[in-house]
């Protein structure tokens, strides 16, 4: 009995000992409210980088699945008005470890100042609570100023000067206030100088931030990652889409922690990122068998880990090592740097968040939901090229799987898929026991949310692959066996979404309605709530809501094709919402004054669709006497309250069936199901865009930046070259690359697809790329330094530019350019002082900024 | 619901006004008159922090957590040491009869283990031990339980319990810190995003919003409060002026007004009579009389 007890006891204390969830506080240091407001241009700079690389390292932390990671921000927002001051954040901080003492950690996000040409990144610790040379602190600032140097490829000035990281009053002559009062291992980190010119286009370009934010995120995880992985080794490689291979990898850890430690390790092929949801039974390739370690403080231990069947690798794998304490239930992730460095896994992948509803009432019920390059054609058989490379012969990754027998009647299931960038296209699956339904995805860009809804019980079916198959594609591939999308109009239950520069594009078919929905989520604009018992009057655009996590999608029910706006949560919805509606024209500008209405159905958040809230669009417009005509355009905004005010904007366009352009001189965007263009004379930046056909007539005259696409995808088009018959193969989803390059003066082109045709004709066609026009959503400024005049490149779309101004160091505005946008502009700079300039270009959507400057 | 969304606005808006427009009663109008600052340490002691005992003739301070020292405000010299302890410090409090103070050593690693602890130092026994029950301890059991206030990390929720229940204080979760209980243990100033609001201890909700201020001290009827507004470069405080308000944040008035120095961390004496404070500027603790007028 006694030795029961000790070994329980044991146990618990080992558990207890090994409690590893961490609580990382960032801080994105000052806003707009700090005194160091100097000079506007390089405060704004600062205030953005820090804000943005803040809640990129949050995000970062928050959706990797293997650290149990709680991210506290010291500020809810970037807002002038809500700066907190030094000691508070210090205090927010200290809040925390009050709860979890020595789990929390701090970091300060900022960027420097200097003389102008000062440049590199530099890391101050506060070592005056601490005991001389606190070895963690001292670690952990020196990690982040290695990571921020290597990864961030900056200047190391910390090192430049002393050989490392400095203690704050060493150098700075004074104690850093955020970090002086912090009961915590804390560091602040200045990121590069953003009164230096190139260090600031540095710090103002996302994918730098990105970068930043993930060389801290490592710099967390190393230092205080509760073991740390030394080395790893890999003895044999494994190979793609090979069947015979076996994976050796010898990996090395070390006890990083103050207290002995003891645990099982082992090793995992996965993919990354893992779904959301994995229970601890869901296991899969592992590298052999489970190792046991005791290790002291700083000791190290090798392990071989060999697998014992062939292991058939796939892009989007990694090598995972993963440990838990002796006890303990739940595997952690130990620390995993070879994700990318192993197979190359691009980290830029489209990140596919998927959401399936449930609302059958059956307990038995599950899903899953996969993805898979779209297969390439072959040119002449148009078919599946298997031959042409086995990456692109539709590989699939592995189904997430929703587990029928935990799932009850009202759960959702969250899905994640990881498609490498270098996939063009992807089709993501979602299969239940009645059918399934497929989402395309393309093109790839960054992240793309798809909530998926369906109104049939989703019970899993047999041979789903759900984990028989140790790391290959599910049976019953979806290459072949869901070849073709199931988009038809009037049954329509899929919807596209394509993600641009932070926009989500989306077109719908409904009966024979067609709508495109423009939905614009950045900026997102808010202030306090200012009242709460909303009524319709005090209800408009200058004192709207607060946003929080909520989506917005539009789906249809199959049979009668209602339209629904749907919005899910995460966290329960309140009971009313409000709605407004506002008439627009093609650019997007008010027309007609807001209409709005408060809508006093409740919303049950125990409905069977669990936490979706949805309104029928006709009945909203119908109760606000709207009715809708072909060529409408209307911004519809919907605020819900869960608890906080949430509010999305989505644009309707009503689409016309058909649409004759005969005689007249284009200028913008044209939809619609089936366009006919006759007799034409195209100025300049025309787009055509149709979900049906396309037909150009002979004798049509075009000329200028001409694009012209249906938006869906084409799977083949064939060519009609005055006597001759060219075909086409389609590699890039509609995107006229063998258009690019083919010459005739008299051409007709033929574009076929399962559901629609489209014929164009042009004798001077310049197609542009529409991928690239999307993805060029940046401008250029040349010559720079300029002397006399400036020009401006947009490769984006003009209808979108709302003004572009110039100002100078201290944000006075100098010019201010609010219509005739044409894509290359000229400025006339003669007359500016010479100094440094800031040119923005504010859209629809968001602001663009670049700098230049005048000698 | 809807009185704690109204607050919340209602609290903001007046938030707002405050932040714009600084705006401060007239001194005259002040029901207290405050004294001239004596100085009790010597310049470049480093001493922060002071908290007064019950009986208002010593003070507890410290050195930006490098230890804990208490100062006998009859006779300045010597100052007595309790510990010198690196992390040692943090909320030092007196207990309520003033024969022991309370203190935490946070976490850190000592002889190759990572501690945290609580400690008690004796007045009268000169002793250092561990504190580690609780402390929610009341000195007599057989009175009321003494609330304590604390975060819900995982809820993010501010909650009180007595020992024998918890309730939530706050109503939605948000990153709230520096809580202090009112003298009567009815309210609690909270802090969230740099503002301070006073919540009912029973849980009702939030009653008012003071505004911006750091470092809090509730003076003995509950009435007022005494707290500090810093101006920051960036990387240090470079002003900041003590103040009062009303606890229902009505009025408000400068206690101090001085660009050359930096007052913090006002502690209002048990007695009502005195508020101590440190200046930054030259590393000394003041303190000023105060008279109910």
């Amino acid at each position: 009995m006694k030795k029961t007890v000790f070994l329980t006891g044991l146990i618990l204390f080992i558990i207890s000992s090994n409690a590893q969830d961490k609580i990382i506080v960032i801080d994105p240091g000052h806003n707009m409210d700090n005194t160091t407001t100097l000079q506007p241009i390089r405060t704004f700079c600062e205030v953005q980088t820090n804000w943005e690389v803040a809640n990129k390292l949050k995000s970062i932390i928050e959706t990797n699945f293997y650290l149990d990671w709680l991210v506290v921000l010291t500020r809810p927002d970037n807002n002038t008005g809500s700066n907190v001051l030094e000691y508070d954040r210090a205090a927010i901080a200290n809040a925390y470890e009050d709860q979890a003492p020595g789990q929390v950690y701090f970091l300060s996000i900022h960027c420097n100042g200097g003389n102008g040409s000062a440049t590199g990144t530099e890391t101050f610790y506060c070592n005056q609570k601490f005991n001389t040379n606190n070895t963690l602190l001292v670690k952990y600032a020196q990690k982040v100023q290695d990571n921020m140097v290597d990864q961030g490829n900056w200047a190391d000035r910390s090192g430049n000067r002393n050989g490392g990281v400095e203690e704050d009053n060493t150098y700075l002559g004074f104690h850093l206030a955020v970090l002086k009062t912090l009961k915590m291992p804390g560091c602040l980190n200045e990121i590069g100088f953003a009164d230096n010119v190139d260090d600031m286009l540095k710090l103002e370009n996302d994918g730098w931030r990105s970068k930043f934010a993930f060389a801290y995120f490592e710099a967390l995880q190393e230092t205080f990652g509760d073991l740390n992985v030394l080395s790893y080794s890999i003895i044999n490689l494994p190979c793609f889409a090979s069947s015979s291979n076996y994976c050796k990898i010898s990996v090395t850890v070390k006890n990083i922690t103050t207290q002995s430690i003891s645990g099982d390790i082992r090793t995992m092929l996965r993919h990354f990122p893992m779904k959301s949801y994995e229970t601890p039974t869901s296991d899969f390739c592992q590298l052999g068998t489970n190792k046991s370690y005791f290790l002291t403080p700083n000791q190290e231990q090798t392990f071989i880990f060999d697998s014992n069947i062939p292991i058939t690798m796939e892009t989007g794998m990694a090598l995972c090592i993963e440990s838990k304490p002796w006890g303990k239930f739940d595997w952690n992730k130990v620390h995993m740097p070879s994700h990318r460095d192993l197979l190359k896994v691009p980290l830029n992948g489209a990140l596919i968040k998927g959401v399936i509803y449930n609302n059958a009432l059956s307990p038995l019920q599950g899903a899953e939901m996969w993805s898979y390059q779209k297969p390439r054609l072959n040119s002449s058989s148009n078919k599946v090229d298997n031959e042409s490379s086995n990456e692109i012969s539709g590989l699939s990754f592995y189904p997430d799987f929703y587990d029928p027998t935990t799932c009850l009647s009202d759960k959702s299931g969250k899905y994640e898929l990881l498609i490498p960038v270098d996939w063009n296209e992807a089709v993501v699956s979602v299969r239940n026991y009645m059918n399934f339904n497929e989402v395309l995805v393309s093109p790839i860009t960054d992240v793309n949310f798809i909530h998926y809804y369906t109104t049939s019980p989703i019970i899993i079916g047999t041979g789903s692959g759900s984990g028989s198959v140790p790391c290959g594609p599910p049976q019953g591939s979806p290459g072949t066996t869901f070849s073709n999308p199931k988009i038809t109009n009037g049954s329509l239950k899929t919807f596209e979404g394509i993600t641009i520069n932070g926009e989500r594009d989306l077109a719908f078919v409904c009966k024979d309605k067609i709508f495109r929905l423009g939905v614009f989520p950045l900026p997102i604009h808010y202030s306090e709530i200012s009242h709460y018992d909303c009524t319709p009057s005090v209800f408009n655009t200058t004192t709207f809501y607060k946003i929080v996590d909520c989506s917005l999608g539009i789906y249809t029910k199959e049979e009668n094709c209602h339209w629904l706006l749907g919005w899910t949560c995460d966290i329960n919805c309140y009971f009313k919402y409000f709605v407004s509606l506002i008439k627009c024209n093609n650019n997007l500008e008010y027309t007609s004054d807001e209409k709005v209405k408060w809508f006093e159905e409740r919303i049950d958040i125990d409905n069977p669709y669990n936490k979706i809230g949805d309104i029928d669009i006709e009945k909203v417009f119908a109760q606000m006497n709207v009715v809708l005509h072909e060529g409408d355009i209307y911004r519809l905004k919907l605020a819900v309250l869960d608890p906080d005010w949430t509010e999305r904007s989505i644009y309707f366009y009503v689409l016309s069936e058909n649409e004759l352009l005969e005689n007249k001189t284009l200028l913008g965007k044209y939809y619609s199901a089936n366009i006919t263009m006759k007799d034409e004379s195209v100025s300049s930046n025309v787009s055509i865009i149709a979900s049906n056909e396309i037909s150009i007539l002979p004798n049509t005259t075009i000329g200028g930046t001409f694009e012209a696409y249906i938006d869906k995808n084409i799977l083949q088009y064939s060519c009609t070259n005055q006597s001759s018959v060219k075909s086409f193969n389609d590699y890039n989803n509609g995107e006229n690359d063998d258009l690019l390059n083919y010459s005739s003066d008299i051409m007709t082109l033929k574009f076929i697809n399962e559901h629609r045709t489209v014929t164009t004709f042009s004798n001077t066609c310049s197609c542009e790329n529409k991928k690239n026009a999307y993805q060029n959503d940046n401008f250029e400024i040349f010559p720079n330094p300029a002397t006399s005049t400036i020009n401006l490149k947009y490769s984006g779309d003009i209808s979108q530019i709302l003004s572009i101004e110039i100002l100078n160091s201290t944000g006075t505005l100098m010019l201010k350019k609010t219509d005739g946008f044409s894509n290359q502009q000229q400025f006339n700079a003669e007359h500016f002082s010479p100094g440094v300039y800031c040119v923005r270009l504010v859209k629809t959507s968001k602001a663009i900024s670049k700098v230049f400057i005048k000698n | 619901m809807k009185s704690i969304l109204f607050l919340t606005a209602l609290c903001t808006a007046t938030n707002m006004l405050f932040a714009q427009n600084e705006k401060f009663l007239d001194p005259s109008t002040c029901p207290f008159q405050f004294g001239a600052p004596t100085t009790i340490t010597k310049k470049g002691d480093s001493f922060n922090h002071p908290r007064i005992s019950p009986d208002g003739t010593k003070v507890i301070v410290t050195k930006t957590y490098t230890g804990v020292y208490v100062i006998d405000l009859k006779n300045t010299t010597p100052v007595q040491t309790i510990t010198t302890e690196h992390m040692a410090g943090f909320d030092a409090k007196w207990s309520k009869d003033g024969s022991e103070i309370r203190f935490k050593e946070c976490a850190k690693q000592k002889n190759g283990k990572t501690t945290k602890e609580l400690l008690k130092y004796n007045i009268m026994s000169k002793l250092v031990s561990n504190d580690n029950i609780s402390y929610s301890k009341t000195d007599n059991t057989s009175k009321p339980r003494e609330i304590t206030v604390s975060l819900n990390i995982k809820r993010s929720m501010v909650e009180a319990s007595d020992g024998t229940r918890t309730w939530d204080i706050t109503k939605t979760p948000k990153v709230y810190y520096s809580y202090v209980i009112s003298p009567d243990q009815s309210k609690v100033l909270i802090h969230e995003n740099g503002k301070m609001y006073v919540y009912a201890m029973d849980g009702s909700g939030m009653l008012c919003c003071l505004g911006n201020g750091h470092g809090q001290s509730w003076s003995p009827d509950g009435r007022y409060l005494v707290y500090f507004l810093g101006v920051s470069d960036g990387n240090v405080i470079i002003d900041s002026d003590i103040y009062i308000c009303s606890s229902d944040g009505s009025k408000r008035w400068k206690m101090t007004n001085t660009p050359d120095k930096i007052e913090m961390w006002p502690n209002w004496s048990p007695q009502g009579d005195m508020i101590i404070y440190d200046e930054d500027k030259s590393e000394t603790i003041e303190f000023v009389r105060v008279i109910q007028k």
